[in-house]
């Protein structure tokens, strides 16, 4: 009972807590947010103050100092005694992400924990008030070693995901509708062994049993749908952080952020996205001294929904990509001849800033050189499906447009399960599956082969290649089956369960993509781990040999 | 004395966690028949418009309408005890002196200090003290 209780406070508190933080830093991203709009500084002092209440309530005292300290702040820029400027929100940003950690360590312990970037913070946030504030700022390596170990909250929470209870409650039905046809299914499975009538009822519920199962997948799939919107605190906090350290004064604004897309895209598109935005202030927006009569630098990130996909804009109003300084690149590393680069259209010019190791900049600066380039983010969003292009005009700005297919397709596989590890392989890779009675194998030949349009393919052993098989299969019949894609094949002779379903993989884990034979990863419902062969891989074995 | 069937409570407070406290407090006490909550001042008028409580527990700093301005309503139309529960007036911040002004009758902290459950125990036998003595006056 005593333990439920505080349970529920803990729980109650965190939740609470993380809400206020999160809703003072979307706050304080917000560029319209200034001394003038009284109610969201209003805003932005209640969520501190209700945070101090919730501090105080579970007697985090040393938390809640800091967050007393915050409120005073705050308290001054309602009063107009001090200006809230770009260095005053970097302060209070990084004192969330230090308030956060705490939250979310104490809550887990039920106790307060603090380390050293508490008391960090309150540093900061007293050196405000007085004239060591612009040193310290300025020496911008302390502060980055007194936060260095930020935890980054949001990594945590992915491992969560909101449903609505409605998806919910459909999921529920329908798998408790399924189960009990299953259950209906097994007693005529009985009878019919004696009637040989319900054999025909059998048939018409494996029929209402596979539409059942295939809305069960629908909904299953629309689950992994997520908002954009959870990437877009990230990025505004990135397009923050870059554009003060880059003394650039940058209006950041995104529409359509409700539209959804598969939680593996968002993933990836998460990266992808912060690459580009970095790029855009880095490169796309001139310095503040160069835009003059411009005034602040505009980005805008938008999302709209395409016919079956997702489009992303992220539009720029800088300077735009200059062709001839691309072209100087192109000649530098004689990729192409001067007559070739001049036939060459503006926008086939452009596209070669998605080539490898291509900068037009001569020095990498710190805020994009940070070892990601454009042909990482063009190689990330293929591997999605979809498709990155630019255009640019000088003086206007530039445009990136980035189309991804809305649900990552799923694979039809063949799985051999008997394996010590599950691997999956694509169906419309397999040409055939015979019984070695049914295979014509090469005669006069030391090793194991047949003959597939002409070549002579060597038949190798699935324990061979992905390990030992199970035990107790002996009463198996050993099977040959012939892989064939884009005019290679492979025989591969196994001994145990095959079946076939769909899947999606992900990219593999890096604690496998060490073993040879993988191309991605996933899981069946039985919490199985399932290999996806990588039969490019595969055929490498029979060129090798050739 | 009213019986205790008939007693209800309103808590007035934007935090959840501080609602689930204070309704804690209250229940064990079991002195009340209902318990009604709300989260800022305008949602405790609306329900007031409707329902009939005997007790107020009143946050001050709340959105949308904050203590200080639904207790002066509260005393305009309705006849209800209000217990103010801030940490407000632990500071003795400019809203202390509002609040008396408003006649409150009773000002209390919040309780606090959950990790230490002792604490949190002596600030609830503090409210529950204080509310038995606001129904034991009128007998």
């Amino acid at each position: 009972m005593e333990r439920d209780f505080l349970n529920e406070i803990w729980l109650q508190f965190e939740t609470e807590a993380m809400e206020h933080c999160t809703s003072s830093e979307d706050l304080l991203l917000d560029t319209n947010l200034n001394a003038n709009e009284g109610t969201k500084i209003d805003s932005l002092f209640r969520a501190f103050h209700s945070l101090k209440g919730l501090f105080g309530t579970v007697g985090l005292s040393q938390t809640l100092e800091l967050t007393h300290l915050i409120e005073d702040v705050i308290d001054k820029i309602r009063s107009r005694e001090m200006l809230l400027n770009n260095q005053i929100r970097g302060v209070l940003l990084k004192c969330i992400d230090v308030l956060k950690n705490v939250i979310s360590l104490s809550s887990q312990e039920r106790k307060e924990i603090v380390d050293e970037n508490l008391d960090a913070a309150k540093q900061l946030i007293v050196s405000i008030e007085t004239t060591e504030f612009q040193v310290d700022i300025n020496s911008k390596n302390i502060e980055q070693k007194e936060f260095n170990n930020q935890i980054s909250v949001s990594d945590k929470s992915d491992r969560f995901a909101t449903v609505d209870l409605e998806s919910i409650d459909f999921l529920f039905n329908k798998a408790g509708l399924v189960s009990s046809q299953v259950n209906v299914l097994k007693n005529m499975a009985k009878l019919s062994l004696e009637n040989a009538q319900s054999i025909e009822n059998v048939e018409k519920l494996i029929d209402i049993l596979q539409t059942e199962v295939t809305t069960l997948n629908q909904a299953v799939t629309d689950l992994r749908l997520v908002s954009v919107n959870s990437l877009i605190r990230r990025l505004k906090r990135d397009v923050f952080e870059t554009a003060t350290s880059l003394n650039k004064n940058i209006e950041f604004s995104v529409s359509g952020d409700n539209e959804r897309a598969d939680r593996t895209i968002i993933n990836v598109l998460s990266s992808a996205l912060m690459h580009l935005l970095r790029n855009s202030v880095d490169h796309g927006i001139e310095k503040n001294e160069e835009r003059g009569q411009k005034g602040n630098g505009k980005i805008d990130l938008d999302f709209s929904k395409e016919k079956d996909g997702l489009l992303i804009t992220v539009s720029d109003d800088g300077k735009g990509l200059d062709r001839k300084k691309i072209e100087e690149k192109l000649r530098q590393i004689e990729l192409l001849s001067d007559d070739d680069i001049k036939k060459l259209s503006d926008l086939q010019v452009y596209d070669f800033i998605f080539q490898p190791g291509f900068s037009t900049k001569s020095d990498v600066s710190e805020t994009s050189g940070r070892g990601v380039g454009l042909d990482v983010v063009k190689k990330n969003i293929s591997s999605l499906g979809g498709s990155i292009n630019v255009v640019s005009d000088a003086g206007i700005g530039t445009k990136f447009f980035l189309r991804i297919p809305n649900i990552v397709s799923t694979e039809d596989c063949l799985v051999l399960s008997d394996l010590k590890t599950i691997y999956a392989f694509p169906t419309r890779s397999i040409q055939w599956i015979r019984t070695v009675a049914q295979v014509d194998f090469q005669k006069h030949s030391t090793i194991r082969s047949i003959v597939h349009e002409k070549n002579i393919i060597p038949v190798h052993n699935a324990s061979d290649l992905f390990g030992n098989l199970a035990e107790n299969i002996d009463d198996l019949e050993e099977k040959i089956i012939l892989i064939n894609m884009n005019e290679k094949a492979f025989a591969l002779s196994y001994k145990g369960k095959l079946s076939y379903s769909e899947h999606v993989f992900d990219e593999p884990d890096p604690l496998v993509s060490k073993l040879p034979f993988v191309s991605g990863t996933t899981v069946d419902q039985d919490r199985n781990i399932i290999f996806r062969a990588n039969l490019e891989k595969l055929f490498e074995i029979n060129e090798r040999a050739a | 004395m009213n019986k205790i069937k008939d007693r209800k409570v309103l808590i007035v407070d934007d935090s959840k966690l501080m609602r689930f406290l204070l309704k804690n407090i209250v229940d064990g006490m079991k002195f009340f028949s209902k318990i009604y909550e709300a989260e800022n001042g305008r949602e405790a008028l609306d329900l007031l418009e409707l329902n009939k409580v005997d007790l107020i527990l009143l946050d001050i700093e709340m959105p949308v309408m904050d203590g200080v301005e639904a207790l002066k309503e509260i005393r305009l139309k309705h006849d209800v005890k209000v217990i103010i529960v801030s940490s407000l007036a632990q500071l003795g911040s400019s809203y202390s002196v509002k609040v008396k002004q408003l006649s409150a009758d009773g000002v209390i902290d919040k309780p606090s200090g959950a990790v230490d459950p002792s604490l949190a125990a002596k600030r609830g036998n503090e409210l529950i003290a204080m509310i038995k003595s606001l129904f034991d006056q009128i007998g």
